[in-house]
């Protein structure tokens, strides 16, 4: 068991409205928007504003942290590395541990899965940081829903306002949806949806209890997650920031989780499915009290500024978004 | 940031370190000269953090600049308290995400931390200020 003293969100303040890209193309017109990063913003910078909110939720001043974990799948660097900015910026010393995860928007579970293990050996306080800006060329299906965002978790001892009490792990090396830093491939999107069902399956079987009221599967599709709940035969309230927000990888992991626990009260328990390339790790989080950060993801997702599709382009060009 | 300038000023760029001189009191920020601007004295210095928030005394608003800045942008003079007690700083504070038509002096302003500039490709954060978030609900 690992006691989560704070957790935080932090959405962009920018919006467009899905059906706004869609019209551009002639295209069908769904329903939704996307969060759209400003010209200034990056993952560093998201990650940073929402380690802020937990680790003022969670008390604990930046040098008494002993790792920094971030997980992004939209680093514009190929050598630079989130984790060790993040740390900076948020006053953590020269002697803390950092790494960063990638490659997948598992990446978020896996960092969640590192800081819990870091708790078992030698940290007492571990801040963990999911951080994305997704990239989708002009005019692909993939730019209506490439949203930005960020979330965090500050693991330590001390007055819990969550745990995570249990994990399961599905490793498949399946890959549907993948990416180049260019371009986004999504594939025979029913094979895909099989494949995921199964992984979820297999990870959700790993858990000891089964029982949630809340449960998120941040994926992107936002139809994935009912169709997981459905499978699993579960009864509990499906949180998504996928409708506001959009897809946003391992950020969504995060944010998802921290939706999610705004909600729950104490003794209420959510199931976190992260997914991506390679499979899925199943997470139980557990409320402790129903304290909830200075912001919560709901208001986050309520102060906002809609965007037409022309800024839109230019904000995600300039940001190198 | 892997130029010498960037990396000593990172501390002041991302967690607000200031100095408050030892004779007066003054804040400076985010340099630390040899001699204290306002009493004037060949200082020593003593570290201090600054808050993430400010209050506006004065501003303009900037309608051309080039392109990596979004205009019309906001260009405060603002009052930083510390961390600790002791006189605000005043600092020269760039907004971001902030109509000029909602901007004026005595408000207060939220830092917020975002990508000032890139060096070679390499991106610089610092502190820019908006209107709190929770006043746009």
């Amino acid at each position: 068991m690992a006691g989560i003293l704070g957790y935080g969100a932090y959405i962009p303040l920018y919006r467009i409205e899905r059906s706004r890209i869609a019209e551009q193309y002639g295209d069908y017109a769904g329903d939704g928007e996307t969060a759209v990063p400003g010209h200034d913003e990056d993952t560093t910078t998201m990650a940073v504003e929402a380690a802020t909110d937990a680790l003022t939720q969670a008390s604990t001043d930046g040098d008494q942290i002993d790792a920094v974990f971030a997980a992004t799948t939209s680093d514009p660097f190929v050598e630079r590395g989130v984790a060790a900015h993040v740390a900076h910026a948020v006053g953590a010393g020269r002697d803390t541990r950092v790494g960063d995860f990638q490659g997948s928007a598992r990446a978020g579970t896996n960092a969640l899965l590192a800081a819990r293990d870091a708790l078992s050996t030698d940290a007492d306080t571990v801040l963990v940081v999911g951080s994305d800006a997704l990239s989708a060329p002009a005019g692909s299906a993939a730019e209506r829903t490439a949203g930005a965002g960020a979330g965090a978790l500050v693991f330590g001892e001390g007055d819990a306002v969550a745990a995570l009490t249990d994990s399961g792990v599905a490793t498949t090396g399946f890959v549907g949806r993948f990416a180049t830093h260019e371009d986004v491939t999504d594939g025979d999107g029913r094979f895909n949806r099989e494949r995921y069902l199964d992984a979820v399956e297999i990870a959700v079987g790993h858990l000891g209890d089964d029982s949630f009221t809340h449960a998120v599967f941040p994926a992107h599709d936002g139809g994935w997650g009912r169709k997981a709940s459905d499978a699993l035969g579960l009864d509990a309230t499906l949180v998504s920031t996928f409708p506001e927000v959009g897809y946003t990888a391992a950020a969504g992991v995060f944010l998802d989780t921290a939706a999610a626990l705004d909600t729950a009260k104490a003794g209420e328990s959510v199931l976190l499915a992260g997914y991506g390339p390679g499979g899925c790790d199943a997470l139980r989080i557990e409320r402790r009290t129903a304290e909830t950060p200075e912001m919560t993801t709901d208001e986050y997702i309520q102060s906002s500024e809609q965007l037409p599709y022309g800024k839109h382009r230019q904000f995600r060009t300039r940001g190198g978004n | 940031m892997f130029e010498p300038p960037y990396t000593r000023t990172r501390a002041a760029n991302e967690r607000l370190r200031a100095h408050e001189c030892d004779a007066c009191g003054w804040v400076s920020f985010p340099e630390q000269p040899q001699f204290c601007k306002r009493c004037g004295v060949d200082a020593s210095w003593s570290e201090t953090r600054l808050q993430p928030r400010g209050t506006v005394r004065s501003y303009v608003v900037q309608q051309r600049l080039p392109e990596e800045f979004e205009t019309p942008l906001p260009l405060a003079v603002m009052d930083m308290p510390q961390e600790e007690s002791g006189e605000p700083a005043r600092v020269y504070g760039l907004f971001t995400e902030t109509d000029p038509a909602d901007i004026e002096i005595g408000m207060e302003a939220e830092g917020v931390f975002r990508r000032v500039f890139d060096v070679a490709g390499l991106p610089i954060h610092s502190f820019k200020f908006t209107r709190p978030r929770g006043d746009r609900l």
